[in-house]
């Protein structure tokens, strides 16, 4: 497998991104520039299966403008991480633990905070795609999204590709989250994501993408959290995606459920990794996974790779995975009743995607999306 | 052999442990603290537990070996099979009255060079069996052969060769067992099973070492061309347990199955698990691991399936569960597929769940006491495995999960 994560000497691009930047952001990011160094070098010992492709977007364009706060109303509002005079509530506790988590870490260059005040219903969706891309694709952009207690609010967003994003969705609120990515991108995915759920929090991810790159998703869940995630992946002739998604439950009586659907053309591959971890003393856990991939034709590629990571008795935690081609079946039943082999295929296809996207993501999009099949 | 040896553990000081292994088992195996010369006094019992007080020349099979330490006091072929070409012996034995054969074989599924253990295994080796079937020979009756450590701080390295021709079938039974109080023993066993076209060889292992034995075993089966392997893998005993069988399906046709069973109880950790490699169009796998994971045991379960270019219309289903005790314990589950063929389909399931407390009840208020109920449950959870078993050893796992479950989980 070949190893595309820049080389720990050519990080010093990096730097003058520092200049102007807080103290407190400056030593974290020395910070990370240390653990990354460790990380490559571990990384390059093993086999490298999360491919990256960071190298090719080195050129350091150093965005040192504050951005305006902006209102979201009812007192949401997005403004920069400079602003804000507590840093230290924004800079985040975890030590990265992979590459791509410290690198990101290291090239952020712009830091904004949406909130979302306590108790606040946000009656339309808050699309981050427009507030928070300004025309740019989020690359080398770090998001902190607040949510307050017992706050609901639904976010959609369609092309940041490359973000490193924290979400912190407090007790009892609830975020649904939809990314409609269906258009087919150029530039690679990068995005790190990572969700804090609080007690009782509930969150829903669903997401159609149609692009190559590498996504990581990280759940903590507190005690009586629930996270629910139906992602699609659709890839087209040669692209490369990989998925990691990781559920730690840290509170008793959490659950988690995902699904994943991808659907693979003829020479592409898409990696698919999930690790599912359930700390010591942390009961009556309910977690399932389930991976389905869709092999379009000769010379598609899936690896998948589900783990759980055990540490007490009292908990119920399943995956699945399925991989392969259509049901000849299912075609021969379409095909007798008069339908056309392509259109056999596209009616299987459609009726995979929107057995996970329900009625979240609209059916021109889907329909946009399987259309290179 | 002496070169193939010296190679072999050149190989072994030139490698370092895998950065997975090394979580388990710690540093580098040194092979220096061990030593290979143990006694050699006849068990009364053929059964790995000891309590199946079968004499070896009542034990109702076609062929019996006894490797006790690095010697083997007892070995018996019947006549019958004898006649028909059917050679079942030690591996020394082999090497000495059938060189042509070894040496062909020997080494062709497992490279020395694959890891550590193989490196070590493949230096050091003193005992294993060597099975040849000709072709269209079909043993009705099981070959078995027993292992037993006797004595402290000895290694016995085990390597053993099963050869079954074209249309031959057989089945080989494999039972190992020390007895308690071996302090730091260890066994290291590497096995290669060749099924040639047509053939059938159902490969049973009963692993109940005694509670300070580490025991890291390489165990792979080719099958060609329509042929068929069955491996059934229990591991019961032990301190620290590494064994995962892999089938090769290199012929069109071919179909292979693993059945693993896997108890973990107090200060034991067992990594076990399963792999299918799908090489050629139309092969058919399947691997079923169960893990009975109990208070204070750790367990691991590494099962992947392989489906390479040109593998069409492969299909291989794999399924990973484990059944905790409440108060336990760690358990992962690291399955992983790759597929690299349009037309192959792969399906994979697992579930890690506990005792449940309703299956429990619902016993209990029928009359049956927790531990039997319990006994119950676990049994009906390795019901794939024991069905795989010879009476006599199915009796043996029922009678050992008893006393295992003694305490596991109070309503």
């Amino acid at each position: 497998m070949n190893c595309c994560w820049p080389h720990p000497d050519d990080l010093v691009c990096y730097q003058d991104a520092m200049l102007g930047m807080p103290e407190i952001f400056i030593k974290q990011r020395l910070r990370a520039c240390e653990q990354y160094k460790q990380l490559w070098s571990q990384m390059t010992e093993k086999k490298c299966w999360c491919q990256g492709t960071l190298v090719s977007r080195q050129e350091s364009t150093c965005v040192q403008n504050i951005v305006p706060a902006r209102d979201l109303g009812q007192g949401a509002c997005v403004y920069d991480v400079r602003d804000v005079s507590d840093k230290k509530v924004f800079c985040g506790e975890h030590a990265p633990k992979n590459v791509q988590h410290a690198l990101l870490e290291i090239c952020w260059q712009r830091c904004r905070v949406v909130s979302i005040p306590s108790r606040v219903i946000m009656h339309s969706p808050i699309d981050l795609s427009v507030i928070l891309a300004d025309g740019s694709d989020g690359l080398r952009e770090k998001i902190i999204i607040d949510v307050g207690a017992h706050a609901r609010v639904t976010f959609r967003e369609s092309k940041l590709v490359g973000v490193f994003m924290r979400v912190c969705i407090k007790q009892g609120a609830q975020v649904t989250w939809m990314t409609d990515a269906s258009k087919k991108m150029h530039e690679p995915v990068l995005r790190y994501e990572h969700y804090d759920c609080y007690a009782r929090a509930i969150f829903k991810g669903v997401s159609l993408r149609q692009a190559h790159g590498a996504r990581w998703q990280q759940y903590c869940l507190n005690a009586d959290a629930r996270v629910t995630v139906r992602d699609v992946y659709v890839s087209t002739l040669s692209q490369s995606q990989s998925v990691a998604i990781t559920h730690e439950h840290k509170g008793a009586r959490s659950n988690a459920d995902t699904h994943v659907l991808s659907i693979v053309a003829p020479g592409a591959q898409m990696r698919c990794a999930s690790d599912s971890m359930v700390a010591r003393g942390v009961k009556n856990v309910q977690s399932m996974v389930q991976h389905k991939a869709m092999l379009m034709g000769d010379g598609a590629r899936v690896v998948v790779r589900p783990s759980l990571t055990i540490n007490q008795g009292e908990v119920v935690c399943t995956h699945g995975a399925a991989v392969g081609g259509f049901d000849e079946e299912h075609l021969w039943y379409l095909s007798s009743r008069g339908l056309a082999h392509n259109a056999a295929r596209m009616m299987l296809l459609r009726g995979a995607v929107h057995s996970l996207l329900t009625e979240d993501i609209a059916d021109a999009s889907i329909d946009d999306c399987l259309g290179n099949y | 052999m002496t070169a193939l040896r010296l190679d072999a553990f050149a190989a072994y000081e030139r490698m370092s442990m895998p950065a997975w292994c090394r979580t388990i088992l710690g540093k580098k195996f040194d092979p220096a603290r061990l030593h290979q010369r143990g006694t050699a006094e006849i068990p009364d019992s053929i059964c790995a537990f000891g309590a199946c007080a079968t004499p070896p020349e009542e034990c109702p099979a076609a062929g019996i070996l006894m490797h006790q330490d690095s010697q083997t006091p007892y070995a018996r072929l019947q006549k019958e099979w004898q006649e028909q070409g059917v050679i079942f012996t030690d591996m020394a034995s082999a090497l000495q009255n059938h060189p042509e054969l070894v040496k062909r074989y020997l080494g062709s599924v497992v490279n020395y060079e694959e890891n550590v253990f193989t490196a070590l295994t493949a230096a050091a080796w003193r005992v294993g069996s060597f099975i040849y079937v000709p072709a269209n020979v079909q043993l009705a009756m099981p070959l078995q052969a027993y292992y037993r450590i006797a004595s402290q701080l000895f290694g016995q390295f085990e390597r053993t060769l099963i050869v079954a021709e074209q249309g031959s079938s057989l089945c080989y039974l494999e039972g190992c067992g020390s007895s308690e109080g071996m302090g730091g023993a260890a066994h290291y066993g590497m096995v290669e099973v060749i099924a040639q076209s047509r053939a059938q060889v159902r490969f049973i292992t009963m692993q109940h070492w005694g509670f300070d034995v580490v025991s890291c075993a390489t165990k792979r089966a080719v099958a060609h061309e329509n042929a068929k392997v069955v491996w059934v893998d229990g591991t019961f005993g032990g301190k620290v347990t590494l064994k995962y069988p892999t089938i090769e399906l290199k012929g069109a046709g071919a179909c292979g199955q693993i059945i693993s069973s896997t108890v973990a109880m107090q200060g034991q950790h067992h990594d076990t698990g399963g792999n299918i490699m799908c090489q050629a169009p139309d092969t058919r796998g399947s691997i079923d691991a169960k893990t009975l994971c109990m208070p204070q045991g750790k367990s691991g379960s590494r099962s992947k399936v392989i489906i390479e270019p040109g593998a069409a219309r492969a299909h291989v289903t794999m399924r990973c569960d484990a059944l905790l005790a409440h108060d336990a314990v760690f358990m992962a589950a690291l399955p992983s597929i790759e597929v690299n063929e349009g037309s192959a389909s792969v399906a994979h399931e697992a579930q890690i769940a506990s005792f449940e407390d309703e299956q429990l009840f619902y016993c209990q208020s029928r009359g049956i006491a927790a531990e039997s109920a319990q006994t119950l449950m676990a049994l009906g959870f390795l019901d794939a495995f024991v069905q795989e078993l010879p009476a006599e050893y199915a009796v043996e796992v029922a009678r050992m999960l008893m006393p295992a479950m003694k305490g596991v989980h109070a309503v």
